[in-house]
């Protein structure tokens, strides 16, 4: 009944590190995107170069991230080895690279081939992830909430992945023409049903643990996650059987979702009982405001009749919300990461009975100092609000918005990449002893 | 209630006062920082020490499985006690950085450890060892006296 169960630590660092140092990258080829095609390119999100911008930062920098934190985080939390990590990560890590590449390429190139190639490398590696990943799950005997969310988030990922090949395929053809009208549920699925889900099924376990508070409540842990699902499914429905009425009210409970895991991730942060002012929280205090404005200023303009930025709600759920929870997320991965495997490296000094040549192994702070992270972070923050103000007025906000953007991701890729060379030289230095 | 809502209480309960030592340290109180930490470390080592010696052991001879899960437990102890040491070292030269990055990297190294006990090792334990709570805490006691 146990054989599969193994609670080794970690799969090695080259895994989850090359999905989290790809992100910013990503982050910063969407800004280059923007700056060479200037204020323009916000008047709508149809334009061929934003879908490309909209998904550098949705498959480079959300989906790489999540799917790497993924492979981090199921052996922790499920129990759950994949095998042949490194091969695995692999299989899936290039093709994601490349399929988000060219379908950037295919919009703003505007090759139909490339198209073709996208839907082929993106099709196999959201397949090939979601196979695995679910029967691991499956096979997990954690009985935890989060199982069970994550498993609803990959169907999420897989219906998201199946419309987008099938929106793709209306470029490829002469006759086969882009149903515009499925590109809303392309994303409720992918924004909602899998990077809302996947960020709350997460949350339950680390905002606990991580800053000490209470856990969510009983009530919210067991239900908000299938709401969500059932209202997606029922969204879904609505696209077959058009009932205006209907939609609306769909509309508002997925917003009160929102709102409620906002608010009362808020409320545990705010009554935690460590006091020391820990900059991951932060992002997650950012990234629950992006989600409480973005409901807010829907609401407002639903009930004043004012019709939005086009691109308004995409800046506040994509880089306010997932961007930022993400960010905060990987100041506290890959630093421990980097700590446990070079404690790993010791035990094996240890364990030859040569324990004067071990190295000290740095604490978390020496790796990304706390001031790097809280600097970046002010940066982010400041991009977003200029984002936001650049979708209403682009000749005032656009350029500076984008640039202090870029500049938020440079310096998490410099961050991030600093963390993995001090990482590589200490092993370097281990393994010349070993 | 089984081992795992006991055991989870219990983990709780360290949390507690770990926050309490580093809040202590990281408004330069060394006094109040010491003593939070000393609790801190002495209620660790009670816990690590019942898992260790009581159901660790208990979890072997019933599954059979001595090289799996509970030697990756024990083995992460080891490390929680290495960084216990270097946070008291930091503690004594009263160097606040040190202090908070040694104590985050055991608040992050103890929390999955933590879920990989609450998820999986002591679920196993509830289906698997006496369901009685009554018995593994007079079990508890009794080391606790020797």
């Amino acid at each position: 009944m146990h054989a599969n169960l193994s609670l080794q630590q970690a799969p090695p660092f080259s895994v989850p590190a090359r999905f989290l140092v790809s992100a910013p990258v990503f982050g910063l080829l969407a800004a280059l995107v923007l700056l060479w095609h200037g204020p323009d390119i916000i008047s709508s999100r149809w334009n061929p170069p934003m879908l490309a911008v909209t998904h550098l930062l949705t498959l480079g920098f959300l989906a790489m991230s999540m799917l790497g934190a993924m492979l981090q985080l199921m052996p922790v939390l499920m129990g759950m080895v994949i095998p042949r990590p490194v091969l695995f990560s692999s299989i899936i890590h290039t093709p994601l690279v490349l399929g988000s590449l060219s379908l950037a390429a295919a919009w703003l190139l505007q090759y139909r081939w490339l198209f073709l190639v996208a839907m082929l490398l993106l099709g196999f590696t959201f397949a090939v992830f979601v196979m695995v990943a679910a029967e691991r799950l499956l096979r997990s005997v954690s009985r935890h909430i989060t199982r069970t969310m994550m498993l609803l988030a990959l169907l999420a990922l897989l219906l998201t992945a199946g419309l987008g090949i099938y929106l793709a395929a209306g470029y490829v053809g002469e006759t086969f023409a882009v149903a515009r009208q499925l590109t809303d549920l392309h994303l409720s699925w992918g924004l909602l049903g899998w990077v809302f889900m996947l960020v709350m099924a997460v949350a339950y376990q680390v905002i606990p643990m991580f800053q000490i508070t209470d856990d969510y409540p009983k009530w919210h842990q067991r239900w908000l996650g299938w709401l969500l699902f059932v209202l997606l499914l029922a969204l879904s429905l609505t696209w077959f059987y058009p009932l205006a009425g209907l939609q609306a009210l769909l509309g508002v409970l997925l917003a009160a979702c929102l709102l409620v895991f906002a608010l009362n991730t808020l409320w545990l942060l705010h009554r935690r009982r460590r006091t020391l002012p820990d900059t991951t929280m932060k992002f997650w205090q950012l990234a629950m405001a992006s989600l409480i404005a973005l409901v807010f200023i829907r609401g407002i303009a639903m009930l004043a009749g004012i019709e939005l930025p086009a691109l308004l709600t995409g800046v506040l759920m994509i880089a306010g919300f997932a961007m930022t929870a993400v960010n905060g997320m990987m100041y506290k991965i890959i630093p421990f990461l980097i700590w446990l495997h070079l404690s790993a490296r010791n035990k094996d000094l240890r364990d030859a009975g040569r324990r004067e040549q071990q190295v000290k192994v740095p604490h978390m702070r020496k790796i990304i100092p706390e001031n790097a992270g809280l600097w970046q972070f002010r940066i982010h923050f400041a991009a977003l609000v200029l984002l936001a103000l650049a979708t209403c007025w682009p000749a005032w906000f656009f350029y500076p918005a984008v640039l202090l953007f870029a500049l938020a991701q440079g310096f998490l890729l410099y961050n991030l990449l600093n963390a993995v060379r001090f990482y590589g030289a200490k092993r370097t230095a281990l393994q010349a002893v070993l | 209630m089984g081992i795992k809502n006991l055991m989870a209480q219990d983990h709780r309960d360290c949390d507690r006062l770990f926050s309490e030592a580093e809040n202590a340290a990281s408004t330069q109180d060394w006094e109040k920082a010491r003593q939070a930490f000393q609790q801190f470390v002495q209620a660790m080592d009670r816990h690590l020490g019942i898992e260790e010696q009581v159901l660790f052991p208990a979890f072997e001879q019933e599954t059979g499985i001595v090289t799996g899960p509970t030697e990756m437990m024990r083995m992460e102890h080891e490390q929680m006690r290495a960084l216990f040491d270097e946070m008291a070292a930091a503690l004594e030269r009263e160097e606040a950085d040190d202090y908070l990055g040694e104590a985050e990297t055991l608040l992050i190294l103890m929390q999955q450890h933590n879920m990989k006990e609450e998820q999986i090792l002591y679920s196993i334990m509830d289906q698997r060892l006496d369901a009685d709570v009554d018995n593994w805490q007079q079990k508890f006691q009794e080391w606790n006296r020797a």
